[in-house]
């Protein structure tokens, strides 16, 4: 039970406002981040070995459908977090784009697989435990984490555990996709266990970062302590 | 809330005054205890002012103050249900999930044992028990504090226990 009454609490609202600025929108704080996240690929691109098969495995279509599965779940993942993040700005689209793009992925490196097996090859062939993939995905995706987590610091992050989950996810698959141009391991254990699991591994981070950081309930009760109000 | 966000006072009051019985109402529909209606309304207004920034007012103002509340809402019930579980564990736990099979029968004893008890016990374990208030709500509508109820929703389960 509250310690003061409805009205009394709107009396207090109102001495404590001050002037606040509007946030950019949802789109637009959606594309500053695209823009982080392209010049983060861009520059590694430019720092790190681009994979010398590049231009033949660029013709392959499984390869086609899992770097363009990779953006796609990407960006989606992220415009789902920025969604969050701004109360009525949320859509259903974003979702249905990252199960398509997962969905793609999944198919194309099943695809990969079954005609591994097919041709009698074993999928722990190629495999090679290679952490320098797996601290190149992080190293990727500190700008982008950066500039996501100031972002849902901008906002207001209701559901704070998912919006930092969803906002350190997105920015590990930066990483995931700098790798598809440099890291010429094709081995699908690699690509699940070395690209995949450190941004999925990120995400789970967000999740505690989350909690701590942006937790909503934390905010509110702040802000009754401002106001003079019992919990 | 676009004057809002420019600091007008006047505006914002007006504001918050007419958004209460909007907000009430939508909590009304979800929240079937009626004690708990005031304090998410609250909660909400509270919210709504520490987000007041994320309104932007190029976009319809439903969809931002419905999410917000919508959003309180499904919080506080997650608060009541992890509460309630906790509450349960405390008081000896008497639905055991693990015995899920023998819940029922265990449940209709549970019950009839109640019958036999002074009114205020029978009562307390009802609203506590079986129509799933919490002890603090309970407490207000028994007319006693909230610790002195646990003692006695722990001591009463303790014997019903001991007569099954």
């Amino acid at each position: 039970m509250s310690s003061i009454s409805t009205s009394e609490l709107t009396d207090r609202l109102v001495d404590d406002l001050e002037p606040v600025k509007p946030i950019p929108t949802a789109l637009k704080l959606w594309a500053a981040w695209l823009v982080s996240a392209a010049l983060v690929l861009l520059l590694s691109s430019l720092k790190s070995k681009i994979r010398p098969d590049l231009a033949a495995v660029a013709a392959e279509p499984g390869f086609l459908i899992q770097s363009a599965a990779i953006i796609a779940a990407c960006a989606s993942i992220a415009a789902m977090a920025v969604g969050l993040c701004i109360p009525g700005s949320r859509n259903s689209l974003s979702l249905w784009t990252v199960i398509v793009g997962i969905g793609a992925w999944i198919a194309a490196a099943g695809y990969e697989v079954f005609s591994h097996l097919q041709n009698g090859a074993s999928i722990l062939a190629g495999y090679r435990p290679i952490y320098m993939c797996s601290t190149a995905v992080l190293i990727y995706s500190i700008i982008p984490a950066a500039v996501f987590l100031f972002i849902v610091r901008l906002s207001s992050p209701l559901q704070s555990k998912r919006a930092a989950f969803l906002a350190l996810f997105a920015s590990g698959l930066v990483g995931t996709a700098a790798l598809q141009i440099s890291c010429a391991n094709d081995n699908i254990l690699h690509l699940l266990l070395s690209h995949w699991l450190p941004a999925v591994a990120l995400g789970v981070l967000g999740l505690f970062l989350g909690q701590f950081l942006f937790d909503w309930d934390t905010k509110v009760n702040r802000l009754k302590e401002r106001l003079s109000i019992k919990k | 809330m676009e004057r809002a966000q420019k600091g007008d006072r006047g505006a914002y009051s007006e504001l918050l005054t007419s958004l209460t019985p909007v907000i009430r109402g939508f909590v009304r529909k979800r929240i079937a205890d009626e004690s708990s209606v005031d304090d998410i309304c609250q909660d909400v207004l509270l919210s709504i002012h520490l987000a007041r920034r994320t309104y932007l007012p190029s976009k319809p103002f439903k969809p931002w103050l419905f999410t917000i509340t919508r959003r309180r809402v499904i919080d506080h019930q997650r608060r009541r249900f992890k509460r309630r579980g906790r509450e349960l564990l405390d008081d000896g736990a008497i639905l055991d999930l693990e015995h899920a099979p023998n819940q029922i029968a265990s449940m209709a004893d549970f019950i009839k044992a109640t019958e036999k008890l002074p009114e205020k016990k029978r009562e307390a374990i009802r609203l506590v028990h079986i129509e799933g208030k919490s002890t603090r709500e309970a407490a207000e509508l028994l007319g006693m504090n909230e610790t002195g109820l646990r003692v006695m929703l722990h001591r009463t389960i303790k014997g019903i226990k001991e007569q099954l």
